[in-house]
């Protein structure tokens, strides 16, 4: 039982980290980089660029916390896994 | 930049790609984990605000005049839009931008793009509003404040470039349409801001004499530049504005406020700049400070202060002054349109006063002067040069009163003493230079009865010529003809007849003695104060004195010798009190005064 907690952990760990990582490098953490003073200027297009930036922000910052949750699972799992292993050797004495 | 927007289409068209890719990709982005809910709630945030742009990217590539967003080409003239219009020559598309203005932070783009706008511009479109004028003040003051921006905008407007000058005078034409009691601060505060862009203003260069002297006025009040360099670039300014004719080129000749009156009011603050502004026109061109001018107050306190003896030595004013009363001796009060009050002759007296002695009793001091060749033609120029402004009433009416408060004679005072001690040669110079004035005076006032009375007398002479075609009784013709005591009696009870000659001169004798006893008097007054300030009498016994008129018939000897008993009580040191008995023995002695009251 313990063992398919820990299991489950892992996995959930896993997918987090995997998104964390497509967010890294998903366009819309780019867009801001096209939207500048090379492609226009003026009031709306200031205030595009400032939006754009602010989504790369928060999607990188998204990106920053899902793989804290992810490092959080796992040792999660980690810690269900060394516990197992204890109480085995203590049944084996 | 508010207003307008200016874009290239084809990145437009490429970020209204990706952010139509960006939204789908965030789309496929899915995860229930509780643990993933803060940061899938976040995504949700950015792909919305991603997803908000994109009918507005849409539009971008087709059309969106019906949201105020209207495809414009922009002429260049409007100076605030430098930047824009750089864009556009280099192929951006413009349109107008309803949005709100973005804060602008000034980059070097928009430092060189200012730059350009102002070197190839219409400087008449460019600067015509008050908002593009601050604006354009605000821009120039950032850039003078930056290296890296002043380098940028340098490389397109150099700081010598003779485009300043054309920029300069429409500033000036934008100024003299203007409100002079408020709105001309707006361009002012531009020329200040030109002025802290290191604008070559000196007077060797080729930007000060390539403008209009209006605008070269108003650029150098607000530059950094030495005295030295200040009075020179004035001077190269002031010499267009005469050159051009009184007033210059931008300016009709009612003209009130004139780059004289601009300079002249800076140079004052500023007595070495005076000075040396002076010394430029005398050497050069004397009459330049009396025409390029409309307030002549102000040409006077220039010359007051420029030739001040509190700053210059004798030399230095004999180079100004003394060119200055030789073209006066040729030309008179021949100054153009300048404005009322103060005559030339007003000014050269203004201007004669503090150095009466170099015209008189040192006239050698400023003849045959050093291996520049100023000064006066022989040692009697300087007299004639005080005659020649007490020829005009007004000019008499300055010199007399600025006389009466014994200015020049108190300066010089101070060098009467030596070691402590009065200096007998000195005294005496003083004095003698004195009483030069005050009988320059008498001979004035006496030709000016003359002058009065002349008229009468022609009145009278044209009345005998008609009286003698009257057919009167010989006897009647005899007894009340024109000259005939009955007659001048008469016409002096009603006051028509102007006081003969030997009236006039027993007024100027009377006034000339009244003046004498009153510059004896000041020249004890000045000799005790100082005494007092050296230690040597009380302030109280100099003011235990005061004249009693006693009615006798000779007022000077009168006056001499309540003096002396004065001088005499004193309770100094005996060799202190001969000394001040010298000094007034000097300036009036016991024949002098008897002479006075004989004449």
């Amino acid at each position: 039982m313990p063992n398919d907690d820990a299991a489950a952990l892992l996995v959930r760990s896993a997918r987090l980290t995997i998104l964390s990582a497509q967010l890294r490098t998903t366009p819309a953490a780019f867009l801001h980089l096209k939207a500048g003073t090379d492609t226009w200027v003026g009031p709306t297009p200031s205030r595009c660029f400032d939006d754009l930036t602010h989504v790369a922000r928060s999607i990188h910052r998204a990106a920053d916390d899902l793989l804290a949750a992810a490092v959080k699972l796992q040792k999660q799992a980690e810690l269900i896994l060394s516990a197992g292993l204890c109480d085995a050797q203590v049944l084996h004495r | 930049m508010s207003g307008y927007m200016a874009y290239r289409p084809t990145n437009v068209r490429a970020l209204r790609d990706a952010a139509s890719r960006a939204v789908d990709v965030l789309d496929t982005m899915r995860n229930a984990d509780t643990a993933a809910s803060g940061p899938m709630s976040a995504i949700a945030s950015a792909r919305s605000i991603v997803e908000s742009w994109l009918p507005f990217l849409d539009g971008m590539v087709t059309c969106r005049a019906m949201e105020g967003f209207v495809p414009v080409h922009l002429d260049g003239s409007d100076v605030r839009l430098a930047s824009l219009v750089a864009m556009q020559r280099d192929g951006w598309t413009l349109s107008t931008d309803i949005g709100s203005p973005a804060p602008a932070a000034m980059t070097g783009a928009d430092a060189r793009a200012l730059g350009e706008l102002l070197a190839n511009g219409d400087a008449r479109d460019l600067l015509d509003s008050k908002e593009e004028l601050d604006w354009l003040t605000a821009q120039l003051l950032a850039i003078a404040g930056d290296e890296e921006l002043q380098a940028e905008f340098e490389s397109e407007l150099a700081p010598g470039s003779t485009r300043w000058a054309e920029v300069c005078d429409e500033l000036s034409v934008v100024r003299l349409n203007l409100d002079p009691d408020d709105d001309r601060r707006v361009v002012d505060q531009v020329f200040a801001a030109v002025a802290q862009l290191d604008v070559d203003c000196s007077w060797d260069g080729p930007l000060i004499a390539a403008m209009e002297p209006y605008s070269a006025a108003l650029l150098l009040t607000f530059a950094d530049m030495t005295p030295n360099e200040l009075g020179r670039s004035a001077y190269v300014a002031l010499r267009g504005a005469w050159e051009l004719g009184d007033a210059g080129v931008l300016l009709d000749d009612g003209a009130t406020e004139r780059a004289g009156d601009i300079l002249f009011s800076h140079l004052v603050t500023i007595p070495a700049a005076a000075t040396q502004f002076l010394l430029e026109t005398s050497w050069a061109h004397p009459p330049i400070p009396f025409h390029v001018a409309y307030d002549q107050e102000l040409v006077r306190d220039l010359l007051v202060v420029g030739t001040s003896p509190d700053l210059i030595d004798a030399s230095t004013a004999g180079k100004i002054i003394v060119p200055i009363m030789q073209w006066f001796l040729v030309n008179g009060d021949d100054r153009g349109h300048v404005g009322p009050g103060l005559t030339a002759h007003d000014l050269a007296a203004t201007l004669a006063v503090p150095w009466l002695m170099q015209f008189e009793t040192y006239s050698a001091e400023w003849t045959n002067g050093d291996e520049a060749g100023w000064g006066w033609e022989h040692a009697g120029q300087g007299h004639e040069a005080l005659q020649m402004i007490l020829d005009e009433g007004a000019a008499y009416g300055v010199l007399a009163q600025q006389f009466a408060s014994f200015q020049s004679a108190v300066r010089d005072l101070e060098g009467l003493f030596e070691n402590g001690t009065l200096e007998p040669r000195q005294v005496l110079d003083v004095a003698d230079t004195l009483w030069r004035v005050l009988l320059l005076l008498r001979e004035q006032e006496i030709d000016w009865g003359d002058d009065i009375r002349f008229p009468f007398d022609v009145v009278m002479q044209a009345a005998e010529l008609y009286v003698g075609t009257l057919n009167l009784p010989a006897k009647v013709a005899a007894s009340v003809g024109i000259g005939t005591p009955a007659v001048v009696d008469l016409l002096e009870h009603w006051k028509l007849v102007p006081p003969d000659r030997d009236e006039v001169r027993d007024i100027a004798d009377s006034t000339l003695a009244q003046r004498s006893i009153e510059m004896t008097g000041t020249i004890l007054a000045v000799v005790l104060l100082q005494l007092e300030a050296r230690g040597l009498v009380e302030r109280e016994d100099i003011e235990s004195f005061t004249f009693t008129d006693t009615g006798g018939d000779c007022a000077p000897t009168e006056a001499l010798a309540q003096l002396r008993d004065f001088v005499e009580g004193l309770d100094v040191d005996p060799g202190v009190r001969d000394d001040v008995l010298n000094a007034v023995t000097a300036f009036m002695g016991p024949g002098t005064a008897l002479l006075l009251c004989e004449m």
